[in-house]
Formats: structure tokens, sequence, C-alpha cells
């Protein structure tokens, strides 16, 4: 069982998270997969209640007050770098899902997430491993569209033809699973690829990534 | 045409290069004829170069004169350096003249060189570069500040010069009180009608937006709302109305207002996608990656992705379908996915021939390639891609343009 700690601003949102995760069953028939170990409403009370909460993941909204998603993500991993964070968003804007993954989260998921979907999530990053809705997989494509490599440094920042791959089958809708199975890979392999591309992501401090946020005005 | 200076070719302020170019002569004779008049009538010239220098706009080679809609001036700081080089050439030059020949006496020069230098450190920043107001900015208030004491010092210094000097002295300081009086008087004020012009502005601005933000909840979001309430009953009707109403309002809100007139692959995509919704009561989580223009080719694989999406709502038996475009520069791809019932195709009858035809032949008579991957029980899904027309110039960079207009936009949809 996963112990995960909600922020959310939204009473609504909170509540239906943990309802939807308390449907969720576990393995063993009673106790649930996740469990919701604390909830906090704003960056203040994130950033002192998730270090005594000790969650195996912190569920995070993108917009709070305070400063947002981000601003939890920088203040927390400051003092506590092993945290693990999820977003959960509505957001629609590529400015705001790359910023929280930038800033150092796992993954990005809109809050139209099933329950099933979302405690697989949980247990996903909690593994260690990085989760790509269709939508981040999209916005990732985009960012790295196109790109004509870069002599420096290339390495860093360019996808491989098999990153490219994956992204492009779960940005089609495909699970995990299943991304594995028409590739012929095994689900390990598709997560270590898929956390790859997290890690380039938030370490392509430069070129494509730099490139397309200034185009955007995101930076 | 007006006169410019040319950053061209110039050798002090690219006012000779400015005039040559601008009557048609050649720049050496201009030269030589600016340092032979200059010579034979003196400071007048000079004084006139150094006010074409700070008045007359430069223009660069490509013929487009500075601070024209782009804003550009070549580097910043680098003319700032070529007016000082500039500047200690001219005062080189006019001093080796009065030593020379003796057109000027030494103790009006002198102060008249100041007073030129002080004025050329203002009205540098004005012709020189305007780097922008974060460059130049800092540096502005210091930069005017010495040259309106240069030119003070200078001004005094040559009347002085022509002069008795406690006279001037006296006058300078009954100025001075008098300046000094009317900004006390005047300068609280003015800086409070300032500062309330510009809340006023502040507080128009936000009432506006308020007002925007207000009739729009209104007139979309309250009413559909109360739609939503009075057909509780339908589940479909209010899921339907629901999910139009929330792709109204992503699009106002993330600014993808100018949705009249789809202008590319992406846009007409997204709107048959979202019509598709309305009339059979599903979700459709778009992913949208690239934009390009309309050819038939990509007319024809929306047309067929359509299809597909009303295929998968009305016969998968699913809430969700999940839709992928990419536009990559040799092809467009388009995919449509289901984890609905599926079928078998190779047990799909002679007669039902809306997948063949509507999807795959469209695409396939287009030149493109068309598949279907279906297994019962795990879902469908429709595989379309048609190869781009090779554009020339012209196409590529209004591509360019709506792809950087995509890229805002591209994934929004799928929620």
């Amino acid at each position: 069982m996963k112990r995960v700690f909600v922020v959310d601003d939204h009473a609504l949102v909170r509540a239906g998270v943990r309802s939807e995760l308390a449907d969720v069953p576990g393995a063993g028939g009673d106790t649930p997969r996740i469990e919701v170990v604390g909830e906090a409403v704003d960056v203040d009370s994130a950033v002192a209640a998730i270090p005594a909460a000790a969650p195996d993941v912190v569920l995070l909204d993108v917009h709070l007050p305070g400063g947002g998603g981000v601003e939890v993500i920088r203040r927390v991993l400051a003092r506590h770098p092993s945290t693990l964070f999820l977003a959960l968003s509505v957001s629609d804007a590529p400015e705001d899902v790359i910023a929280v993954i930038r800033a150092g989260a796992r993954g990005y998921l809109t809050k139209s997430v099933s329950g099933p979907e979302l405690a697989e999530a949980i247990e996903r990053v909690a593994a260690g491993d990085a989760v790509f809705s269709p939508r981040l997989a999209g916005f990732v494509l985009d960012a790295f569209a196109g790109s004509v490599p870069v002599p420096a440094d290339p390495e860093l920042d360019q996808l491989t033809n098999r990153e490219r791959e994956v992204l492009r089958l779960i940005a089609r809708g495909y699970a995990y699973k299943e991304v594995a199975r028409q590739l012929s890979l095994s689900v390990k392999t598709v997560e270590t690829h898929v956390s790859s591309v997290l890690r380039k992501l938030q370490l392509s401090s430069r070129h494509e990534l730099t490139r397309w946020a200034t185009e955007r005005r995101i930076v | 045409m007006d006169i410019t200076r040319r950053r061209q070719g110039r050798w002090l302020g690219g006012v000779c290069a400015g005039l040559a170019s601008r009557f048609g002569l050649s720049v050496g004779a201009v030269r030589l004829g600016m340092v032979l008049v200059a010579l034979a009538a003196g400071p007048p010239v000079v004084v006139g170069y150094l006010a074409a220098w700070a008045f007359l706009p430069i223009q660069d080679g490509t013929g487009v004169p500075a601070g024209g809609p782009d804003g550009s001036r070549g580097r910043p700081g680098g003319s700032a350096a070529d007016a000082m080089a500039g500047a200690a050439v001219v005062v080189g030059a006019v001093l080796l003249l009065a030593e020379v020949s003796s057109w000027l006496p030494r103790s009006v020069l002198l102060p008249a060189l100041l007073a030129c230098g002080g004025a050329a450190v203002v009205w540098g920043g004005r012709s020189g570069d305007r780097a922008g107001p974060a460059a130049g900015g800092r540096m502005r208030p210091l930069r005017v500040a010495l040259g309106v004491s240069l030119v003070l010092v200078g001004g005094v210094a040559m009347l002085a010069a022509v002069s008795d000097v406690r006279t001037i002295g006296r006058s300078a300081a009954g100025a001075a009180v008098v300046v000094a009086g009317v900004a006390l008087m005047l300068g609280p004020g003015l800086a409070r009608l300032a500062r309330n012009l510009g809340d006023e502005r502040r507080q128009r601005i936000l009432s506006e937006e308020r007002a925007d933000v207000a009739a729009h909840l209104h007139d979309g979001v309250l009413q559909t709302l109360a739609l939503i309430q009075k057909r509780a009953a339908d589940d479909k009707e209010v899921r339907s109305l629901a999910r139009r109403q929330e792709r109204e309002l992503r699009d106002w809100l993330y600014g993808r207002r100018q949705a009249a007139e789809p202008d590319g692959v992406a846009g007409l995509l997204r709107r048959e996608l979202a019509d598709v919704e309305d009339r059979y009561g599903v979700r459709i989580d778009a992913v949208l990656v690239g934009d390009a223009p309309l050819d038939d080719a990509a007319r024809a694989v929306v047309a067929a992705g359509r299809e597909a999406a009303r295929n998968a709502a009305t016969h998968a038996g699913v809430d969700t379908i999940d839709v992928y475009l990419e536009v990559e520069p040799e092809r467009v791809s388009l995919f449509v996915r289901d984890r609905g019932a599926g079928f078998d195709p190779a047990a799909v009858p002679a007669d039902r021939r809306g997948l063949a035809d509507s999807v795959l032949g469209r695409v396939r008579r287009a030149g493109g390639h068309a598949e279907v991957h279906s297994t019962p029980g795990e879902g469908t899904e429709i595989e379309l891609s048609v190869p781009r027309a090779r554009a020339g110039t012209g196409e590529r960079g209004q591509e360019k343009m709506a792809r950087g207009q995509e890229k805002m936009d591209s994934g929004r949809e799928q929620q």
C-alpha cells in the first residue's frame, strides 16, 4: 500500500481523489492500494505538512495559492530531495505542464484520469518511474519536434528514436503495457525510456526546450 | 526619401555617406567638400555636422531605417563606442584646425566643444542606438545628467569668455533659484498626477477584464449549468453539454478564441472532433502535435479521421476516444483509438462499406496509407497517414507560422 499526500485548493477535488482512490481495491481485497495520509490547501501548509506525513508520493495541483505547485516542489525538494511528486491538474497550458516537470515532478496527469489509472500512476512514481499522460507525451514530442541536431552536446537533449516511438504510442493513448507489447519490449524497458525522457526534459536547460519555451514566451 | 545617416561605410557619424547616397554623389567627393567647407567656414560647419549626427536617423545597409518595425539597430553598445570614437576624431580635428588657423580664440573654442560634447552625450542615446529600455534605461538618467551639466558648464564658460564672470554667476544663481522654486511648487503635484493617471489606467483595465470574464461566465458557463440542471435526467445530453462548455471555456481561457475558421490541419480536425463529441456524447482526448496548411491530402485525412471517430463513438461502446495527430515534415499521421468492443476486420461483411470506403478508401485515394488494427474485446485503432506535398519556400514559411501557432495549442483539447 502506498501513502499519498494530496495538495489541492479545491475541497471537491481532494474529496474526489480520496473517494476514487478508496474505491480501487488492493491485491488482498479489503485494504485499498493507496492511502491518503494528508491534505494541504496551499503552498505554505503543503511545505509544512509534507515532511511530517512522509508520503510515498505527493499528488500536486499546478495552480495553488501562494506560488503554485512549482513552489511547493522547489521548497520541499530543497530540504527533502527524495520526495516524489506527481502533478495532477486541469490546466491545458503547456507552460504549466513543463514548469512542474522541470521543477522536478515525476509525471503529469489530467484530472479526468480514472481511479485505477491514478492508483497505477502513483505506484509507478513511488517505484521511481516517470508517468507520462498522452498530453504530456504530446507536449514533449512537440517540444523536440523537427529539431535540427545541435552540434554541442547532442546527447543530452535529443530524444532517441526509440524514445520517440514510446512517446508517440503514449500520445496515442497506449498504456505502458500496450506500448511494451507493440514494440516487443518489456514494461521495465518502456519505463526506462520514459524516465530518460523525463530526465532529458528536466536537464535540458538549453537547445530545443529553451527555444521551444522561448517561442511560447514560457521560460 | 528623407536624408538618413549610413551605418555602412561611414567614417564618423555617417552623415557624408548619407548625403552622398541621398543625392547620388560619390562619398569621397562629399567628404572632401565637407572638409574644404569646414576649413573655409569653420565652426558653423562643424556644429552643423554634429547636429546632423545627433538628429538624423541612422539607416542600415538593408534599407530599413533603424527604429523601424523591428526596432533593431545592430549591436547595442557598439554604436555608443562608435559615437565616442567619432567624437574624439572631431574634437581632435577642430583643435588642430584651431591650432593651424586662427578663426577661433581658444577661450571660446574649448567651452563650445564642451557644450557640443554634452549635447552629443545627451542626443547620443537618441541617435546612436536604442538598445531597448532594458539596456539603455538604467544608463539614461546618468547620461542625460552628464550631458546637461557639460552643456551648462560649456555654455557658462563660453559666455564667461566674452563677458563678465560675476554678472553671469549672479544671473545663473538667480535662474537656478527660480527653477528650484518652480520645481518645489509643481513637482509633488505633477508626481501625484502621474501616479493617479497610472492607477486609474490600471483600475480601468482591471474592471474591463472583470466585465469580460463576468460576461463570458454568464453567457456560457451559467447558462450551461442551468441547462444541465434542467436536463439532469438525460445522461448523454448532460455529458455532451458539459463537454461542449468545457471546450469553450478552455478555448477562451487559453486564448484559442480565433476558432472561427480553421486554417490548418489541427484546427479543422479539432472542429470536426468537437462536432463528433457533441453529436454522439463521447469524449475525445486529442493530442495534436504540429500543424500544416490544408491541402487535399490533409483534408482527406481529417475527413477520414472524423469518420473513424464517429465509428468508434457509435460502435465501440466507449465513453472516451483517443486521437493523435502528428505533422512531420514529410507526412501527416492520424491515429484514432478506442478500447471498446473491437471486431475482426476479416469478418466484416462486404456490404458494410463504411469503414472501407469513407475511412480507408478516402486516405488511400489521396495517396496515403491506412490500416485497421482491431481485436474483439480489446478495441480498435485506425492508423492513417498521407505524405505531405513538397511545398515551396513560401508555403514552408506559412507552415512555420502555423506551426508556431499550433505549438501554443497542441494537446490542450485533451483533458
